[in-house]
């Protein structure tokens, strides 16, 4: 369902920054926490996190604070940490969602009543 | 077949055409990732692997483009070109070079040779690949290793040379000077 994974790009948006609000995380350990914590809903693509995280870096809402060199040749994890900036933006996004949800369950629900 | 990690992360990084730098660190980064995906898998066989990294990682098309767009296709693009510019100037310098050696020079008048033609403190830029004159040309011509001066053309002479005529003080003077001693017609001035 195209439609389903359009939305769940927006909404992993907010995810990320709440899972990295936490604590720092690298690409792989994000994407299995995400999965792990939404019961397998977010388990999208892993791949897309990438783009993801670089444009939230660009963004300056987050930014790599750590990189760990694996013993095999030419890996990387590379940590990243929210900025002021990214908490900013969550809370923004949290009130935002908590608003949709509001209005999506007040009118859901008077529909099925 | 080859490793499917190596195959499948070639085919993202070929869509996505990122700056060398940024590329450097995506490849680490997502074969960090790979690997880790790849040995949670249950199996060897690599064409199994491969499919179970498209499958759980993504379309390598989409994943590369979408990497490139995250990263920004202008911000890649100039990265790019900043990475070529020492080599670009090099070559501008070189064909500068070969330019002023075989084409065009320019030269500053600190003579009254040609006056009112060229007065004094002039600049004129000279043509050294003109192979005739005509009279009332105004050329640039050695006397010695670095020595030059400028001089109207009178007509050819009888050696082969060109009868240049320049002001000498208040007199005029004429010389017979061999083509290869002719620097060039002056195309421009600024006078």
């Amino acid at each position: 369902m195209e439609n389903k994974s359009q939305f769940l790009k927006g909404c992993a948006r907010t995810l990320v920054l709440q899972l990295l609000a936490d604590r720092p995380m690298y690409g792989y350990e994000l994407a299995a926490e995400l999965d792990r914590r939404s019961a397998g809903i977010f388990a999208l693509g892993q791949g897309t996190l990438y783009p993801l995280l670089y444009s939230l870096e660009t963004k300056g809402q987050i930014r790599v604070t750590r990189e760990e060199l694996s013993a095999d040749q030419g890996r990387k994890r590379r940590y990243y940490a929210l900025t002021p900036r990214g908490r900013t933006e969550l809370e923004a996004n949290i009130g935002t969602w908590k608003e949709i949800a509001r209005g999506m369950r007040l009118v859901l629900e008077s529909a099925h009543a | 077949m080859r490793d499917p990690i190596d195959r499948y992360l070639e085919d993202v990084l070929c869509h996505a055409d990122l700056a060398a730098g940024d590329e450097r660190n995506v490849r680490a980064e997502l074969l960090e990732h790979l690997h880790e995906l790849a040995a949670s898998a249950e199996t060897s066989n690599p064409m199994e692997i491969y499919i179970m990294l498209k499958d759980r990682f993504g379309n390598p098309k989409c994943v590369g483009r979408a990497i490139a767009a995250a990263k920004g296709r202008m911000r890649t693009f100039f990265k790019k070109a900043a990475r070529k510019l020492p080599l670009r100037v090099g070559i501008a310098l070189i064909l500068a070079f070969a330019v002023r050696y075989a084409v065009a020079e320019e030269f500053y008048v600190a003579g009254n040779g040609v006056t009112p033609v060229i007065p004094l403190g002039s600049r004129v830029l000279v043509y050294k690949l003109a192979r005739s004159f005509n009279a009332g040309d105004v050329v640039v011509y050695r006397i010695a290793d670095g020595v030059n001066r400028v001089g109207i053309i009178v007509r050819q002479s009888s050696s082969g040379g060109w009868l240049i005529e320049r002001n000498a003080g208040t007199a005029k003077e004429c010389h017979d000077i061999p083509r290869e001693e002719i620097v060039g017609w002056v195309f421009l001035n600024t006078r």
